[in-house]
């Protein structure tokens, strides 16, 4: 997978430098990572793109190419493979469209393609896809729009059209991925392929996967159970389809919801499961940055759960709320305090710390929920550094800022996002976010 | 294609899967003889590969307390044999039971293979929709968290006075039900509904298999 992953060299057969061509984006994307490989455009009809001299076919190239890009009509790509396994390449990517997803023709297409990779051992991503981006080598093999920055969550996606927008996103709200692949129609390597590349990928934490369905589902819970023991996966499923009611004759049956068999399959498999794309990478980024509430303990004494801490009565008792609904359990606080422990409106910074200190001391409580609205005694910047500083001492108690406020606030959250923290925007974020921290690690239901 | 009667028992039997006492008959001696073993009351249905919703049809006879109802019943259902997709002459009769009701389904799915689905029958399917799915091959401990996802996972146990059910019965038939799926390819579909629960038995007393 190195060769696909992180290519010494790339070549591009549909390479043009056509304004608004999916061929010139690839090309641009590619050139990004100009200083770390060597890149070769192909194209029979064009002597020169962007300054740079192309080959009539892969046959031309004398050195042998790790990773092969295909962005040419469907009627061509047949004939381009079988010369790309008769020079003996690395690895393909297909981005053409025009196979399965176009009905029989294109299936039997596809799979002509599938077996002559297949029979060569060659690994192939696609077809009818956006490519695939690794930031950390500065590969960008795709026609994405931008290139994301480095981080450690990989994202996995039917859709190539979200990892588009969750580039643009990322950029905007400073987050970055460890890998991002845009699998297609999964003639080669399936998704469950792809989860095994992410697990073994060190600079992968989280996965975060968008799908609509799953080919090898046996396979999929087999493969997902044995990753979450150790990383996390989020899973995003769109459509809930009507086909399967259709298929079936008896009447239970015709009841049953493909979208209930998926949050089974997910469960069983110990994968987290959201509604939303932006629940998917609120809990991507959290999972990411945040550690994971350490339940090895078993506790004898007080109640054991998560602390809310805040300066605002309505606020902490909101996140209360969500907390209880999404069954985000609250510690019992040793002494006289509640939880949520309203500090008050008056609460300076050094009240925040030490409540803080005395909570994460506490051995039933997993991680604290840091509530702050902005009275007029409330200076964001410096309770933000206070978590940042809080958070090193107590490295395995999770510590979830929710800042509320605007333009005054933006201090305190900048600071925050710059040191590796989320802070949240809504109780109800923040108390989804704490329930998937404190999921038992390797918890699976088989 | 549906399994006929005697097809369906024997199955049921193979993978220990309780079914409600029950006999195929041609004539109403044949019912009032089993009555008479059975007890009354007893339900009447005519076999049918029309297989959607028979009480909709006015397929089954329920309720039946003597001889004199089961002659009547025998003969509003003989009377309906010309109903197209009916199978020869037979009726089926069975002791009626009382419980709570439930349903057993199986279906196979393109991505997961075989999936078992279980609920309370009635309102609970039909328009709370509470039904929850298990992917095959169920082990007892996934069977038993099956039955405790359901809503009305109370009126199990035991509610407002009433004896609760044998979850554990309840979930040996569910592991029963997947390996019947696993070894049994060529079935597509499975629709155990209702499937009577009361304090100590467990009984499926409508079984299409497909």
């Amino acid at each position: 997978m190195q060769k696909l992953f992180n290519p010494k060299s790339v070549a591009l057969i549909g390479a043009t430098d056509r304004a608004g061509s999916v061929g010139l984006g690839i090309v641009k994307n590619l050139l990004f990572g100009k200083g770390q490989r060597k890149i070769y455009f192909i194209n029979p009809n064009n002597k020169k793109i962007l300054n740079q001299k192309t080959f009539t076919s892969i046959l031309d190239i004398k050195e042998k190419i790790d990773l092969v890009v295909i962005a040419i009509p469907a009627k061509l790509v047949k004939q381009v493979c079988v010369e790309c396994c008769s020079v003996g390449v690395g690895s393909v990517i297909i981005i053409s469209s025009g196979f399965a997803e176009l009905g029989k023709d294109g299936a039997v297409l596809q799979k002509e393609i599938k077996n002559i990779f297949a029979t060569n051992n060659i690994p192939l991503v696609g077809p009818n896809c956006l490519g695939i981006i690794n930031p950390k080598v500065k590969l960008n093999a795709s026609f994405a729009p931008e290139t994301p920055k480095q981080g450690n969550i990989a994202f996995l996606s039917q859709s190539g059209a979200l990892i588009d927008s969750i580039i643009d996103k990322s950029l905007l709200e400073n987050f970055g991925f460890s890998l991002m692949v845009s699998y297609g129609n999964e003639a080669g390597l399936s998704l469950n392929d792809f989860l095994k590349i992410a697990n073994d990928d060190k600079n992968t934490k989280v996965i975060a996967v968008y799908l609509e369905e799953i080919k090898n589902g046996q396979e999929f819970i087999r493969v997902a159970s044995e990753i979450t023991k150790s990383k996390p996966i989020i899973i995003l499923k769109g459509g809930k389809t009507q086909e399967g009611k259709k298929a079936v004759q008896s009447h239970t049956a015709s009841l049953a919801g493909d979208e209930k068999i998926y949050s089974t399959a997910f469960q069983n498999a110990g994968v987290i499961e959201v509604e939303t794309i932006r629940d998917l990478f609120l809990a991507s980024q959290t999972l990411e940055k945040s550690p994971r509430a350490d339940l090895g303990e078993v506790f004898r004494g007080l109640p054991s759960g998560w602390a809310i801490l805040t300066n605002g009565g309505a606020v902490g008792v909101v996140t209360a709320d969500w907390c209880s609904r999404f069954g985000v359990k609250l510690a019992k606080i040793s002494g006289p305090q509640n939880n949520p422990w309203d500090i008050l409106g008056d609460a300076s910074s050094e009240i925040y710390q030490v409540a803080l200190m005395s909570l994460l001391k506490q051995k039933e409580i997993f991680g604290v929920i840091f509530c702050q609205t902005l009275q007029t005694m409330t200076d964001p910047l410096e309770n933000a550094k206070i978590i940042v500083k809080t958070q090193k001492d107590f490295p395995n108690k999770p510590i979830l800022p929710l800042f509320l406020g605007g333009k005054i606030t933006k201090k305190g959250s900048d600071f925050l996002t710059k040191n590796g923290f989320l802070n949240f925007n809504e109780p109800r974020d923040v108390a989804l976010c704490a329930k998937f921290l404190t999921k038992p690690r390797g918890q699976t239901s088989g | 294609m549906l399994l006929d009667f005697k097809k369906t028992r024997e199955l049921l039997e193979k993978y220990q899967i309780p079914m409600v006492e029950s006999l195929v008959i041609e004539t109403l001696e044949q019912g009032i003889e089993f009555a008479k073993e059975v007890g009354f009351p007893v339900v009447l249905k005519l076999i049918s590969n029309d297989i959607l919703h028979k009480v909709d049809k006015g397929l089954v006879k329920l309720n039946i307390q003597n001889d004199l109802d089961l002659e009547a019943s025998f003969k509003a259902l003989s009377a309906l044999k010309s109903f197209q997709g009916t199978q020869g002459t037979q009726c089926l009769v069975q002791k009626q039971v009382g419980g709570i009701e439930l349903f057993v389904g199986m279906k196979r799915d393109k991505s997961f293979g075989p999936v078992i689905s279980f609920g309370l029958g009635g309102i609970f399917v039909e328009v709370l929709e509470d039904i929850v799915f298990g992917i095959c091959p169920l082990d007892k401990k996934q069977a038993i968290e099956m039955i405790k996802n359901i809503k009305g996972y109370k009126i199990l146990q035991g509610y407002r006075g009433q004896p609760p059910i044998d979850i554990e019965k309840l979930s040996d038939i569910l592991v029963n039900i997947s390996r019947l799926a696993i070894e049994n390819n060529n079935i597509q579909e499975i629709d155990f509904n209702p499937v009577i629960a009361s304090e100590n038995n467990i009984l499926v007393v409508d079984a299409k298999i497909i």
